[in-house]
């Protein structure tokens, strides 16, 4: 049915609700940045944009997606002046709004909110965001008139917080924004009824159009109103179980959560810098020169720090002793195994279990759990912590040489890309000398190693008046030769290796962890605060995850054996009888029991998971896969509607005359065919034959059609007389219906069918038993 | 509902009289199909019909007419002021003879009586005519006596605005099945009754088609028509509508809905339906409904008439979807 356009003043009153509602609704991101005012002031500009234009452009008749076109231009444009200071982003603009939103999309990542302006503008995002919730909460509620539906995004945006950031529910913006969407409603549904008339359950009240907006109707509105949101505010303060959080993304209670957490650097930092070295752990092993014990792995670049990234902890990832075999490690590679029984001190709190990698099995008490692309550990359980524990494992250590290493393989498909993956816009220095530093490396291992030279021979390590930071920025002045460049300590070594191993495409990642323990009695070792230390781990095939050591000799005497081996030779170093290499390079002023042992790769390994660690399959077997996937998915959704439709379709067609007249309904509703509310069969059918492009065929199988439905409405026979085939009846009418439809109208109902989003009638009401009595005696 | 079914048969019946009595009637009037077949429903529907228009547009012709199509008893009572109760129930008198005490009938006793003019008459008058129109029986003298079957009431009036006339009272409106206005004829019906009436009197050569025996089984046979429950909920819905509009002073009494349905099932029977359609309700329903409601003080100022308000009524009231089966 045609509906009558709205006046200005109706139209505009909706959309500046709608408008205001939302807004008031996005103030519960307040929290999301230290300077809430740098994006709601532009939204309030936003909402005005929005609002004026689709109250406008409705009581202007233009069509709900001209009005949202004009709404998406507009309001983008504002967007794009308060982000980028020009309203069209062309040319400087254009970099200055993109490197806006990337800044501000590694600030969201890399911070949690709120986010501090200093470091990160994070408003860019959420304009774009309190954007998007204008337009979809303006087009359902004032555009389509299913303000219902407008209740879905106006929750999402009111319970984002409490999932992502877990701040506590302010309780005026809900009553404000509850307020406002059942404003909204009382708006839509007055002018429904009014349209319509009363529904025939006779209540004593008239209830046409004047009569609803009548004062007593406005008061009772506003009571149930009123108290609904009252209650809906004070109730829980009453009820403290229902203090639950929407979105629980706490740490990895549930299978398969990810995971984001803290940067274990921070604490890396502090704690070389404390004034007073601290023992951590005690460990008692028959290894005689435990060294590495890995805390956490950090797998993610961002332009500002490395970090953990996600995990993968479902509940079948706790060790339970055994872990998985390792992974990327050639079955061939000799290994030796150590047991190791470890007490940890009361002043070491991690939620990160320390172990040897790689690990073959871990027994520890509380509910520990790995991911298995980076085989850490981490506490599945909120209070959990190592402080006390008591905990044993079994560690390997690979006997790699340097050979073996160099005539690997491809690393490509055996882990994920997000090992190589790198920010856009690292500069181009950082290229440029890994490329210079590795130029007469041939292969990947060589390359490596070429770095770690390259690290341990040119640069200063010092823990004095080094600034703080693996970003970018702080690489970039690290590498530089520049006065105060070339100085740091292991944070910056093992980052920057890391950075350049990804830029020449080698998968690598930074370990943190203890170096090198005091042995304090025989086969007994103590871990201490300065011992902290952070390493770059570098994939080679074969070998799994390849411990490097860029940190110059200054901290780090050893070096791992096979970076010392000559490729072509035969190994130079001697084997221990443990089986291990020996790195026999000791540098002067290193503690005599520094040396590294080389156990070499920690290799996190496949059994369990995924499928991109565990054969051969090229990555981009990966990625055509996953387009596909992405493009399969998008032609389902775009397709689902019409499907939906036509198999509903068939079903009616196949079933009695009420059924067909159903599709009837929905069919003409669909083709934009008005189809009056409470009207009788015969007046809807003389309504619809103008549309049936008078074809007898049709008309004559419309009239068949509702005398049987009249037949089966109202006569004594009821249903039998529904019996026989009304398929080609209702065939014949929909023919009719579709013949005089145009083009477009008729493409439009086949794929984006209006009946989608159809709210279900409630039809036959009860009479009231006085009134049923009186009637009796008609009969 | 456990009434018999009306056959095809009963039906078919139905028709072929009710096309005789029109076929009939429409021989005096012409050109008013609609009007005819009002007083068909009204006359299978066992209720009584008021004739209202101004003078000289053929109402007296169309009682005559239909009384004239149905053999049975006719009588015609003209109002006037000076008219008086007993003349229209009857009087008891003394017979010299039997020295007793005799029940004279008046004019009411006949199948079909045909008030003519009846608001010239005095309200007490009209009030005679009350009792016998509902319960159809006459108490005169503490005797009781019935009136055949069937019985019906064809009363004319002038609109109430003309002069020496008496507004009948809405009690008496209230027992008038429907109202019908004749209207004056298009013209080339008036045409066509120039040259039928002025050589000789149509209504003269009229013969009856049918008889009160045929009549009383019709009204039987539409007293089995089915009424399902929606549209009995649709016409309780529409007359409770009457009452609560700002626009009425006075809204249809249950007997309003009585006679709705029962006039509804008569149209579902000419129709050839042995089941009555919400629109056979709502198409009626001014004609049943108009002539006992009052327009309120408002709604008169404003111009608006009965007929108006009840057509914005009727569009306001949802018609029911009925039994899923």
């Amino acid at each position: 049915m045609s509906r009558p356009a709205p006046s200005p003043g109706a139209a505009l009153t909706t959309a500046g609700f709608a408008a205001a509602t939302t807004w008031v609704t996005l103030l519960s991101w307040r929290g999301f940045t230290d300077r809430p005012a740098t994006f709601l002031v532009p939204l309030v500009v936003l909402a005005v944009v929005v609002a004026g234009v689709g109250g406008l452009g409705r009581a202007a008749r233009i069509g709900t997606g001209g009005v949202l076109l004009l709404q998406t231009l507009l309001g983008g444009m504002v967007a794009s002046y308060a982000v980028s200071g020009s309203p069209v982003p062309i040319g400087g603009a254009w970099t200055d709004l993109r490197a806006a939103v990337d800044l501000a999309v590694e600030g969201a990542q890399a911070f949690a909110p709120p986010v501090p302006t200093s470091e990160a503008d994070v408003a860019p995002l959420l304009i774009g965001g309190g954007l998007l919730c204008l337009l979809l909460v303006d087009l359902l509620a004032a555009g389509l008139r299913r303000t219902p539906l407008a209740g879905i995004p106006l929750l999402t945006i009111y319970s984002l917080p409490v999932g992502l950031v877990g701040t506590e529910l302010t309780w005026w913006v809900f009553a404000l924004s509850a307020l406002g969407f059942l404003v909204l409603l009382f708006r839509q549904e007055a002018a429904t009824v009014g349209r319509w008339g009363r529904a025939l359950d006779g209540e004593d009240r008239a209830a046409s159009a004047p009569a609803l907006q009548s004062a007593g109707v406005r008061l009772g509105a506003a009571t149930v109103g009123l108290t609904a949101t009252a209650l809906a505010v004070v109730v829980p303060l009453a009820i403290p179980t229902l203090d639950v959080q929407l979105l629980d993304i706490g740490r990895g209670t549930g299978g398969g959560d990810g995971i984001e957490i803290e940067n274990p650097m921070v604490d890396l930092r502090r704690d070389l810098n404390r004034g007073q070295d601290v023992p951590l752990l005690r460990m008692r092993t028959d290894d005689p020169d435990p060294s590495y014990l890995r805390i956490s792995v950090l797998s993610r670049f961002t332009a500002n720090e490395w970090s953990s990234g996600d995990r993968e902890i479902p509940t079948e990832n706790r060790p339970e002793g055994r872990v998985p075999d390792l992974t990327g490690v050639d079955p061939d590679v000799p290994r030796t195994t150590f047991d190791y029984d470890v007490e940890v001190l009361e002043d070491f709190r991690s939620t990160w279990l320390p172990t040897m990698a790689p690990v073959t099995t871990v027994r520890a008490d509380g509910d520990w759990r790995y991911d298995v692309e980076t085989m850490d550990f981490l506490a599945a359980d909120d209070d959990l912590d190592t402080s006390g524990l008591r905990y044993s494992m079994t560690g390997v250590q690979l006997d790699l040489s340097a050979q073996e290493l160099a005539d690997a393989g491809t690393s490509a498909g055996q882990v994920s890309a997000d090992f190589t993956e790198l920010p856009p816009d690292m500069p181009a220095i950082i290229r440029q000398l890994a490329n210079d530093v590795t130029a007469s490396a041939p292969t990947r291992f060589e390359k490596a190693v070429a770095l770690q030279d390259w690290f341990r021979e040119n640069f200063t390590y010092s823990l004095d008046q080094v600034p703080p930071g693996n970003g970018t920025d702080d690489l970039v002045s690290f590498l530089s030769t520049d006065e105060g460049g070339r100085v740091g300590y292991c944070e910056q070594f093992a980052a920057a290796m890391a950075v350049m191993a990804r830029q020449l495409g080698i998968p690598a990642r930074v370990a943190v962890g203890f170096l090198v323990p005091d042995e304090v009695e025989r086969g007994v070792f103590e871990y201490s605060a300065y011992d902290l230390h952070a390493w770059p781990e570098l994939f080679i095939a074969g070998a799994g995850w390849v411990r490097f050591e860029p940190t110059p000799a200054d901290r780090a005497s050893g070096v791992p054996t096979y970076t010392r081996q000559s490729v072509d030779g035969p190994v130079e170093e001697p084997i221990t009888p443990g089986g291990r290499p020996q790195d026999d390079t000791a540098a002067p002023g290193g503690p005599a029991d520094e040396e590294p042992s080389a156990e070499p790769t920690e290799t996190p390994e496949a059994g369990t998971g995924s499928a991109t660690e565990t054969g051969g399959v090229p990555s981009w077997v990966g990625t055509v896969l996953a387009w596909t996937a992405a493009l399969l998915l998008l032609v389902g959704l775009a397709v689902s509607p019409r499907a939906w439709r036509d198999r509903r379709r068939r079903q009616r067609l196949a079933g009695g005359p009420e059924h067909v007249w159903a599709e009837l309904r929905d069919s003409a509703l669909d083709l934009g065919v008005p189809w009056p509310e409470g009207r009788s069969l015969r007046e809807t059918a003389g309504g619809l034959q103008p549309h049936l492009a008078g074809s007898q065929e049709s008309v004559a199988a419309l009239d068949t059609l509702v005398v049987a439905l009249e037949r089966s409405r109202y006569s004594r026979a009821g249903d039998t007389a529904t019996a026989g085939d009304w398929q080609p009846l209702g065939a014949a009418v929909l023919a009719g219906l579709q013949a005089t439809a145009a083009d477009g109208v008729r493409r439009r109902a086949a794929w984006a069918p209006r009946t989608l989003l159809r709210p279900t009638r409630v039809s036959g009401h009860a009479a009231p038993a006085v009134e049923r009595e009186l009637v009796d005696h008609a009969r | 509902m456990a009434a018999p079914s009306t056959d095809g048969a009963d039906l078919e019946t139905l028709a072929r009289v009710a096309d005789r009595v029109r076929t009939n009637i429409e021989r005096v009037i012409e050109g008013k199909p609609e009007v005819v077949s009002a007083t068909l429903v009204v006359l299978l529907a066992e209720g009584h019909l008021l004739i209202e228009d101004v003078p000289g547009v053929g109402k007296t012709m169309l009682s005559k007419a239909l009384a004239r199509s149905i053999d049975c008893s006719v009588r015609r009572i003209q109002f006037t002021p000076d008219l008086l109760p007993s003349d229209v129930t009857g009087v008891s008198v003394f017979n010299q003879d039997t020295r007793s005490f005799e029940f004279r009938p008046g004019g009411v006793f006949a199948n079909i009586v045909v008030g003519d003019e009846i608001n010239r008459a005095s309200p007490k008058t009209q009030s005679a005519l009350l009792e016998c129109m509902e319960e159809r029986q006459v108490t005169v003298d503490n005797a009781t006596y019935q009136l055949d079957s069937p019985f019906m009431v064809i009363a004319t009036q002038n609109p109430i605005e003309m002069e020496g006339t008496y507004a009948l009272p809405e009690a008496q409106r209230d027992r008038f099945m429907a109202r019908v206005s004749i209207g004056y004829p298009v013209e080339a019906a008036e045409l066509a009754m120039l040259q039928s009436h002025t050589s000789h009197t149509p209504l003269d050569e009229l013969e009856p088609v049918t008889d009160a025996a045929e009549l009383r089984k019709l009204t039987s046979i539409v007293g089995e028509v089915y009424v399902s429950e929606p549209v009995q909920r649709y016409a309780v819905a529409i007359s409770a509508a009457t009452r609560r509009s700002p626009e009425l002073s006075l809204g249809a009494s249950p007997r309003a809905t009585l006679h709705l349905v029962r006039a509804a099932k008569a149209y579902a029977a000419l129709s050839g339906r042995d089941y009555v359609l919400p629109d056979d309700v709502s198409g009626l329903a001014e004609r049943v409904l108009a002539h006992r409601l009052l327009p309120s003080v408002e709604a008169s100022m404003g111009g608006r008439t009965t007929e108006e308000v009840l057509g914005r009524i009727l569009a306001g009231v949802a018609v029911p979807e009925g039994q899923r089966s």
